[in-house]
């Protein structure tokens, strides 16, 4: 006798992982997939996340659905998004397809925690963003911007 | 079976994003690659939301020409600033930013902290310009975001202090001409009026960087002596001033440094002083006309120059939302509106100390909200002497970016 169904996920780069059906719910996108699939719907394509990332989402969701009234679950979370900018960034993209929308918003706001108080200098080397702004276009902003005289 | 063309091409582009992911994550982290560039526009748009008004204004939008057009196109026009200051002691300021998020208003504060001490007469764009408290003649220009002022020159002919009511001055801009103008206007008859220019290109050319000149107003403007008060911006641009006449306002077109006597709507015989007022709304002028005790009817300048108002909705102010002594003649006073024009904030009348002040108005539903929430169940709190100035923002000309190009 099963006690519950699992589903299979399979990343990009063809690492699979078996979940419960309910963790794998958390994820809206699979959750609608499931219910258009038809007779094959155990397993599950999700060509836009690659198996390192798909394996984090999938701990996220595990936490979040098993135990969503543990106390410490807010501590799981500050700790879940240490991790390096790269991972970060990867973790925002998957959760925004997969649409899981606590995760979206937990890396999101560790993003935009990382801007705040930065001068543009520093927001631009924090994530390694290029300035593609002309020195004519620079000029202009920077004449918009103040004038001369506070300086 | 031989797997179909339609199975085949599909297998080449899955190994080539599978490929391209799986070479994405692999790259040394010591390689400085833009990590930015792979999330889409709506992941970029919900991260910079989460960041202050102020920091997007006057720091993420020069950033990168993705940032530049995400903040001013979408973020920025979303939101409404205005300061509350207490109007004496050590003239406290703190900057409070409202947006409108799910039909719902949203608050968040911050103090300021502004080496001059004095009365914040207005705000347009990132400056401030201030009354200072012991020299009453002194002008102090405060710019936001490098966080640096110097007192302006003064000006040559005395008001009695901008730091009272005896004159109006506002802060405006030229946006095509790229000056900031203060207006100082007072007395009458006849009308004074001085403005300090600000050019930076002056520099050069004349030892000083800025200059007062008297302009002339035209001599039918107005038959006696006006009660000037700080007046409404509209874009930055227009200045009206309420002379608590019963039939119309001063009003003046800042870049063409023209005058107009605007004459108010509707019927003059019942309006008295206290019972209408202003506030900029969408870019025009709002009079806000108590009718009777329970309503306001509310009009919109349409046309300055040919003085044509529009009827635009009819409020509800029942004063059961505030605590009136008398309740004909008191009438909130309205702050400021909400960028998207829906919601306007008012001041409840002279309440008693322990009552909050503030009030939101729904123009859509005739709702109103009387606790204004910071965060859940943190009321905005709000002292009844409180001064409000409302940020005015002038456009500036942009440079046409072009959208962002899809690889």
């Amino acid at each position: 006798m099963t006690s519950s169904k699992t589903i299979v996920l399979r990343s990009s780069d063809g690492a699979t992982f078996e979940v419960d059906e309910a963790v794998a719910l958390h994820s809206l996108m699979i959750k609608h997939r499931i219910e258009t699939g038809g007779a094959d719907s155990t397993t599950i394509d999700v060509p836009e996340v690659t198996g390192n990332t798909l394996s984090k989402v999938i701990e996220y969701c595990k936490k979040h659905v098993e135990a969503p009234n543990s106390d410490d679950l807010k501590s799981f979370d500050t700790d879940f998004v240490k991790v390096d900018q790269a991972v970060l960034c990867h973790l925002a993209k998957a959760s925004y397809y997969m649409n899981i929308k606590g995760l979206l918003d937990l890396s999101s706001k560790t993003i935009a925690d990382m801007f705040k108080g930065k001068t543009v200098e520093q927001i631009r080397e924090t994530f390694h963003i290029k300035n593609d702004f002309t020195p004519e276009e620079e000029e202009e902003l920077r004449k918009e911007n103040s004038w001369n005289l506070f300086v | 079976m031989e797997p179909s063309h339609l199975q085949k091409s599909m297998e080449k582009a899955m190994t080539k994003i599978m490929q391209e992911s799986v070479a994405e994550e692999r790259r040394p982290r010591t390689m400085k690659v833009d990590r930015f560039t792979m999330l889409p526009d709506d992941i970029i748009e919900d991260i910079l939301k989460r960041l202050p008004a102020r920091d997007l204004r006057y720091r993420g939008k020069y950033v990168c020409k993705r940032w530049f057009n995400t903040i001013n196109n979408q973020i920025l026009l979303e939101h409404t600033s205005f300061i509350i200051q207490r109007s004496s002691g050590p003239h406290q300021a703190r900057q409070v930013v409202v947006r409108e998020v799910n039909e719902k208003l949203e608050f968040k504060q911050q103090d300021l902290e502004i080496p001059c001490r004095g009365r914040i007469k207005a705000w347009c764009n990132e400056f401030l310009l201030i009354a200072d408290a012991n020299r009453r003649e002194y002008l102090y220009a405060y710019d936001l975001f490098t966080e640096k002022g110097m007192y302006l020159p003064n000006c040559s002919t005395s008001c009695g202090g901008h730091y009272t009511s005896k004159c109006g001055i506002s802060l405006c801009y030229d946006g095509a001409r790229r000056r900031y103008k203060v207006i100082h206007m007072f007395m009458g008859p006849p009308i004074q009026c001085h403005i300090l220019v600000l050019a930076p290109e002056v520099v050069c050319i004349l030892s000083n960087f800025a200059y007062w000149k008297k302009i002339e107003v035209p001599s039918n403007m107005g038959e006696g002596q006006y009660y000037w008060g700080d007046p409404v911006s509209v874009k930055g641009r227009y200045l009206h001033w309420d002379v608590h006449s019963s039939d119309h306002l001063v009003s003046m077109d800042t870049v063409k440094e023209r005058f107009y006597q605007t004459r108010l709507p509707g019927l003059n015989d019942d309006r008295t002083r206290n019972q209408h007022s202003f506030v900029e709304m969408n870019g025009f002028l709002a009079l806000v006309d108590k009718v009777s005790g329970n309503k306001a009817n509310m009009w919109i300048l349409k046309d300055l120059h040919n003085n044509k108002w529009e009827k635009s909705h009819s409020l509800n102010l029942s004063c059961h939302w505030y605590f009136s002594i008398h309740p004909q003649i008191d009438i909130p006073f309205p702050i400021c509106s909400v960028v998207n024009k829906r919601h306007i904030i008012f001041k409840k009348p002279n309440q008693p100390k322990t009552m909050t002040s503030l009030l939101r108005y729904d123009l859509k539903t005739n709702l109103v909200e009387t606790h204004l929430a910071e965060r859940e169940n943190v009321t905005m709190s709000t002292g009844y002497d409180d001064r409000y100035v409302v940020q005015f923002i002038a456009p500036t000309f942009p440079i046409v970016l072009p959208d962002r190009v899809r690889e």
